[in-house]
């Protein structure tokens, strides 16, 4: 019999090779992780490979955003929600990208935003949307996406006026999980957000995880399973993937080290020293991580992993079919149940079709 | 009356508004906060939603972020934001939304995206976030944020949330089943909306220093007030010691 391992095409590889085999300047990425599991080791390789123009499509962002506006390397935001921290009067690179037209950015609501993932991920055209969005000027102010940002038809059944917002299928989806095994089938829990429509919607997907773990413990708890290994391009594995960002059952927030970063994103100069310091003189996440211990200590990162709490295990038993000639099937009886009753009303022609 | 802060008193009026058994859309901030507390006071079947999936959540520290993974923890369902937007609220599940923003008008419409123009913004928003969706459903939409004449202007820069959009309520003409907004918590009072005009009315100014002339300086239009207007109820030693040594005892979103 032919290994399932060995009968397929290794997709692990390194964040290095996998940004630079599937992501190409001008590309639409999805940021897949909503506000949990942030997959910072592949945004700062996108940084540190200088990829270009490629469109942001984010349903809700940390700093992530930030960062690759920093690495000058995108174009265009798509978004409906784009975290600011530090208040109304803090400064940050969205703000000077924007004054200095460095990036179209264009609104959308959670909603409107992950119909056109849902979209694109089924394979369809457009969705239709709730109406009473037209009444917001998310509606009416178009920048980019322009006259496509929605549309209005009538029902072809009601002849109601319905809104409706194309589908999305961005060429490439990163994400970062818990753990896959080597097939790339991804388990992935806590919030789960728009994730799963982000990933399903591209056409490429890179996933970076915490762990490789065994096929055998995959199939253990298949509804755990994000995305199937089949769809996935590209796996990597890559502890604290997803640092200074939370990860459940693995790691906290980092508020400390992303304070360090909201103080030195005040100023261009000092966000420059910054990318500098932590994404471009770092060569990959290993290294990252060892400087970070470098800088500050093993503790930190200590006191961010999580407490032990494991859930609850489900009985996911099952039992051969206990009457395998299909009269089980038919009537839902046990052969001493037929019996009984084809004794009392006579034998039943369930054999004679 | 124990000594308490704007922040404070925000928190324990909109608690005070949540009943035991309702469903809640939360936000992150003071509305979680509320809930949180209104959970541990009056309302122990209070059922959280976050938009981030987390259904029943019963966070035991405070949640940082709607994808805190202490949201999901011990939670009655985890699920996805379309499940939780289509199903729970599009189903017309949800009882109470919270929302907050940086510009609110008259008729309770919101900004949330940005000061200025959108194309040169003098300060940029983070967005709608689930905020204009959960505005047209939830069956009662409790806003919350500071007063000053720039978060209560005349006219908002930017329609993040459609509240009653005028004095006609086109929430009818778009057939929004929610209700819209019905209060509107600030530091100085609360505000609920008139049926006809369906414009804000104050109709409680908060202690210790109760002022309508305060009220009046930090608005931006001719305000409406309410023919029976009372002092808040203010926050009991209770609520206060939830607040301060439970909720948020570092103190990260009560100033």
């Amino acid at each position: 019999m032919c290994d399932i391992m060995s009968s397929l095409n290794n997709k692990i590889m390194t964040t290095k090779e996998a940004v630079s085999n599937f992501i190409n300047d001008g590309d639409m990425v999805v940021s897949a992780n909503f506000l949990h599991g942030t997959p910072y080791a592949i945004v700062h390789e996108i940084i540190r490979q200088e990829k270009k123009n490629l469109t942001a499509i984010s349903c809700s962002s940390i700093e992530e955003l930030d960062l690759l506006l920093s690495g000058g390397c995108l174009s265009k935001i798509i978004t409906s929600y784009y975290h600011r921290a530090g208040g109304k009067t803090y400064n940050r690179e969205l703000d000077r990208a924007l004054k200095d037209k460095q990036v179209e950015y264009e609104d959308y609501t959670n909603f409107t935003m992950y119909n056109m993932l849902k979209a694109g991920a089924c394979g369809f055209t457009f969705m239709p949307t709730l109406k009473s969005v037209i009444e917001s000027d998310i509606y009416k102010i178009r920048t980019h996406v322009g006259e496509n940002k929605f549309k209005v038809i009538n029902c072809p059944f009601t002849g109601k006026e319905t809104v409706l917002v194309p589908a999305l299928n961005p060429d490439v989806a990163i994400l970062h999980v818990q753990r896959c095994d080597q097939l790339g089938n991804a388990q992935f829990w806590g919030s789960l957000g728009t994730i799963k429509w982000s990933v399903l919607s591209a056409k490429k997907i890179i996933v970076s995880c915490e762990e490789i773990v065994d096929h055998e413990r995959i199939k253990r708890s298949p509804f755990l399973t994000l995305v199937p290994g089949f769809r996935v391009n590209a796996i990597i594995e890559e502890p604290w993937g997803a640092h200074p960002s939370c990860l459940a059952g693995y790691y906290n927030v980092d508020i400390n080290y992303r304070s360090v970063f909201f103080a030195y994103a005040l100023s261009k100069n000092a966000n420059d020293s910054f990318l500098k310091e932590w994404i471009y003189e770092r060569t990959d996440r290993k290294d990252y991580i060892d400087y970070y211990i470098s800088r500050f200590g093993k503790k930190p990162l200590e006191l961010l992993k999580v407490n032990e709490y494991m859930s609850d295990s489900i009985n996911m038993g099952y039992k051969q079919l206990y009457w395998q000639d299909g009269l089980c099937i038919k009537l839902g009886l046990t052969r001493e149940q037929y019996n009984e009753l084809a004794e009392k009303y006579g034998e039943l022609d369930l054999y004679n079709e | 009356m124990t000594s308490f802060t704007p922040d404070e008193i925000m928190v324990t009026r909109a608690a005070n508004e949540l009943r035991n058994g309702e469903v809640v859309f939360v936000g992150i901030g003071l509305p979680n906060l509320a809930c949180n507390l209104a959970r541990r006071l009056q309302a122990p079947g209070l059922i959280l939603i976050y938009e981030s999936g987390a259904v029943g959540a019963v966070p035991s520290r405070l949640p940082l972020s709607i994808g805190d993974p202490c949201l999901v923890t011990d939670s009655i369902s985890v699920c996805s934001m379309v499940e939780v937007f289509n199903y729970y609220l599009q189903g017309g599940l949800i009882d109470v939304g919270f929302l907050g923003g940086a510009q609110v008008d008259r008729f309770g419409n919101i900004n949330s995206t940005v000061i200025g123009d959108y194309q040169n913004p003098k300060v940029r928003l983070p967005g709608s976030g689930g905020a204009c969706e959960i505005s047209i459903h939830a069956k009662k939409i409790i806003i919350i944020l500071k007063q000053n004449k720039k978060t209560f202007p005349e006219k908002i820069d930017f329609i993040t949330t459609p509240g009653f959009i005028d004095r006609r309520n086109l929430r009818k003409k778009y057939g929004m089943p929610g209700r819209g907004p019905a209060l509107v918590i600030t530091d100085l009072g609360v505000y609920t909306f008139s049926q006809e005009s369906f414009e804000m009315v104050l109709t409680e100014i908060h202690p210790p220093n109760p002022s309508i002339e305060k009220i009046k300086n930090n608005i931006s239009w001719d305000l409406k007030i309410s023919n029976s207007l009372k002092t808040t109820k203010p926050p009991t030693e209770g609520e206060l010691d939830i607040i301060r040594k439970e909720l948020d005892p570092e103190r990260i979103y009560i100033r």
